[in-house]
């Protein structure tokens, strides 16, 4: 049987005499108007420019000045970076936060990806429980404050897990400048959102990919390999900058936990930025800040040249 | 190369584990289905969507276990045996191609996966690339995402067909592709397994799709097979009332009649049955079922059809009106030329013409497969 070529007639009777009944009016068409869509995106231009452009702008200006409350502001150019430059402690801050990005990175990054990945081979009822478990939205400050007292060295729950359980001597947790930084990454393994985010993805991925795999003998860590990673490598490579830029600027985590102690061996920038502030030196502080802008903006560079070697574009 | 056989299979889903919908609960999704495939023969397995027709596919391919039953592959058990130790090729709706893969590393995929060597790989692939024809090598250096729905769908095949399967399963394969394309596709599948004579089976939704694949065709309803045979069996003698409205384009026209002494009562109408057909049709109301060419225009005693609509179709020289008589949706096929006319007389012809019981789906009278030469 052909493809039928179909032409389709309408025979003439009286209900189909065409169109509409000549006394009514044709309805006014209007074109879409241009108003509208600027009126819509006002708010969030205005709201972008002055929490996000101005004080952008603003922070690089001030940075060049002596920026001072009272008496004439005066320009002083790059003073401030030069004398950032030669301040050790601006140095220790980069060091530290260099390092508390790359561990917590490269400690609870791939997590919630493998996680994500496992907890979708579960029955779906139990999927919904442990989703709820793993993905209980909590309160960022109330957790930070508990896993304070975890952490306490005299009755904290590490502590008991390190004595009584393990039989170690006494660890020193947060107060060892070596091990500091480590034991502020590790809640981020037990608590992390972006997994649904990666479970989002992973239920859009058809089910005869895998069923194709299957049928050609693939186990589970080759069709993970083969089909789960490909299709969430676009949104691993978007979480990667969040998290790049997120652990950055690392500030309400470390500056609780432990504000900065031992001797400034958990003092992140945005930390030491923050004393700055808090000793009036508005221009070292800014400049601050745009040195970090500009790391960061590296960073991002060079994490977007990485994965633009796509195979799949 | 393989002869199938499913036997009494039963598959019901559990209500969690597929979108939940009243009737998967109430009715399992293969209720007791038994068929047979001979050893390089295509069967279409053509049904409305949820019918149970992919699932049917599925477990033939391994990839769900039937609740009881067994499925056969050269009358050996095969039932729980695990999907890549089956020999299948399956082709899916979406292609499935694998994506961080050229078209070469998805041909590839399989002789990877069981640690063959590169040479063997390279090789088979080469070979599989000869015998898709022309035009295909240049696909293997490309990725899924920028090949069109045709290109890909052809690599799929490809990849079935670069390990041999004994068993090809095409789960609506080219149900994505754009009209034109699909056409096309249709031509080269059907040309692909004639040559590789590859026992297939072929699941659709569209019946002339199943029709054109098929050395037999399965219409499935259900969950059951309701009728599987080929075209002709399943359009002359449908095992039901069902299969005979769904077999056909445009579909019968099927009429409440009631017969009495002899005579077809429509209405005011009545028309006397032909010696042949009045011992066959017992007294008391029947349906009556009519094809578009079984009907005679313009004799005598015709009921009035009110044409509604005319589609002309030049390729195969017919124009069809619409229209309905006794309040039943009727198309009547005339030849191409048939002027246009807002009413024509129309009357079953009796050797044509298909009877129904009228509260069950039983067939009463069926007019045979006609000797067309």
């Amino acid at each position: 049987m052909t493809e039928r070529q179909v032409v389709t007639e309408d025979v003439p009777t009286a209900d189909a005499a065409g169109g509409r009944a000549p006394d009514k009016p044709a309805p006014r068409l209007s074109r879409r108007r241009r108003l509208e869509g600027v009126l819509f995106v006002i708010p969030a231009f205005l709201f972008q420019l002055s929490w996000g452009w101005y004080p952008l702008v603003m922070a690089f200006v001030i940075s060049l000045t002596n920026a001072r409350f009272r008496g004439p502001v005066e320009f002083t150019g790059l003073e401030s970076y030069q004398r950032l430059w030669s301040d050790p402690l601006v140095g220790q801050a980069f060091k530290v936060t260099a390092i508390y990005a790359a561990l917590s990175i490269g400690l609870t990054f791939m997590i919630p990806i493998l996680v994500a990945i496992l907890l979708m081979e579960m029955p779906r009822r139990h999927i919904r429980w442990m989703m709820l478990l793993w993905f209980l939205p909590l309160s960022g400050i109330a957790s930070t404050l508990l896993f304070r007292y975890m952490f306490n060295a005299q009755y904290g729950l590490f502590q008991w897990i390190a004595t009584e359980v393990l039989h170690l001597p006494p660890q020193p947790f947060l107060n060892s400048s070596d091990q500091v930084l480590f034991w502020l990454v590790f809640p981020g393994i037990l608590f992390f959102g972006p997994g649904l985010i990666y479970m989002a993805t992973l239920q859009g991925i058809p089910a005869s990919y895998y069923e194709a795999a299957e049928i050609e003998g693939a186990g589970f860590w080759r069709k993970v390999w083969t089909i789960s990673l490909p299709r969430l490598r676009p949104v691993i490579s978007m979480l990667l900058i969040f998290a790049v830029i997120g652990s950055s600027q690392a500030f309400e985590f470390p500056l609780i936990m432990t504000g900065g102690a031992p001797g400034g061996a958990s003092r992140t920038v945005v930390m030491y930025l923050y004393d700055l502030l808090r000793g009036l030196r508005y221009a070292d502080a800014t400049a601050l800040g745009v040195y970090l802008f500009l790391v960061t903006m590296a960073l991002v560079i060079i994490q977007r040249r990485f994965f633009r070697e796509d195979p799949d574009r | 190369m393989a002869r199938i056989e499913v036997d009494q299979v039963v598959k019901r889903y559990a209500s969690d584990t597929i979108v939940d919908r009243e009737a998967s609960r109430t009715r399992p999704a293969l209720n007791s289905v038994s068929m047979a495939v001979a050893d390089g023969e295509t069967v279409s397995v053509v049904g409305a969507s949820g019918c149970g027709k992919s699932t049917l596919l599925k477990v033939v391919a391994g990839l769900e276990y039937p609740d009881a039953g067994r499925v056969l592959y050269n009358g050996t058990d095969v039932t729980y045996v695990r999907p890549q130790e089956r020999g299948v090729g399956m082709v899916f709706q979406d292609y499935a191609l694998y994506p961080s893969m050229k078209g070469q590393g998805n041909l590839a995929y399989y002789f990877q996966v069981h640690d063959r060597t590169e040479e063997e790989a390279e090789q088979r692939v080469r070979e599989t690339a000869d015998r898709m024809g022309v035009g295909f090598e240049h696909l293997l250096g490309r990725v899924p995402t920028t090949l069109s729905g045709g290109e890909q769908q052809r690599v799929a095949i490809a990849r079935c067909i670069v390990r041999d399967p004994q068993l090809f399963l095409m789960d609506e394969p080219i149900s994505n592709l754009d009209a034109k394309l699909r056409e096309q596709t249709r031509i080269e599948i059907r040309k692909l397994l004639r040559k590789f004579a590859i026992t297939t089976l072929y699941v659709t939704h569209d019946q002339q799709e199943a029709v054109f694949m098929g050395d037999r065709i399965a219409v499935m309803r259900d969950g059951d097979i309701q009728q599987l045979g080929s075209f002709d069996e399943l359009y002359y003698t449908p095992a039901n009332l069902f299969v005979a409205t769904f077999i056909g384009s445009p579909p019968m026209a099927v009429l409440p009649v009631v017969v009495a002494g002899g005579e077809v009562v429509v209405g005011d109408l009545r028309w006397r049955l032909p010696d042949d057909v009045r011992p066959a049709v017992p007294d008391g109301p029947v349906r009556l079922g009519v094809r578009p060419e079984g009907w005679i225009v313009d004799a005598g005693d015709g009921a009035v059809l009110r044409v509604r609509h005319r589609e002309r179709i030049p390729t195969e020289r017919a124009s069809f009106l619409y229209g309905s008589v006794g309040g039943a949706a009727v198309a009547v096929a005339t030849a191409i030329d048939f002027p246009d006319r807002s009413e024509v007389r129309v009357t079953p012809e009796w050797s044509r013409a298909y009877f129904f019981a009228a509260d069950t789906e039983d067939p009463i009278h069926l007019p045979g497969v006609l000797e067309l030469f």
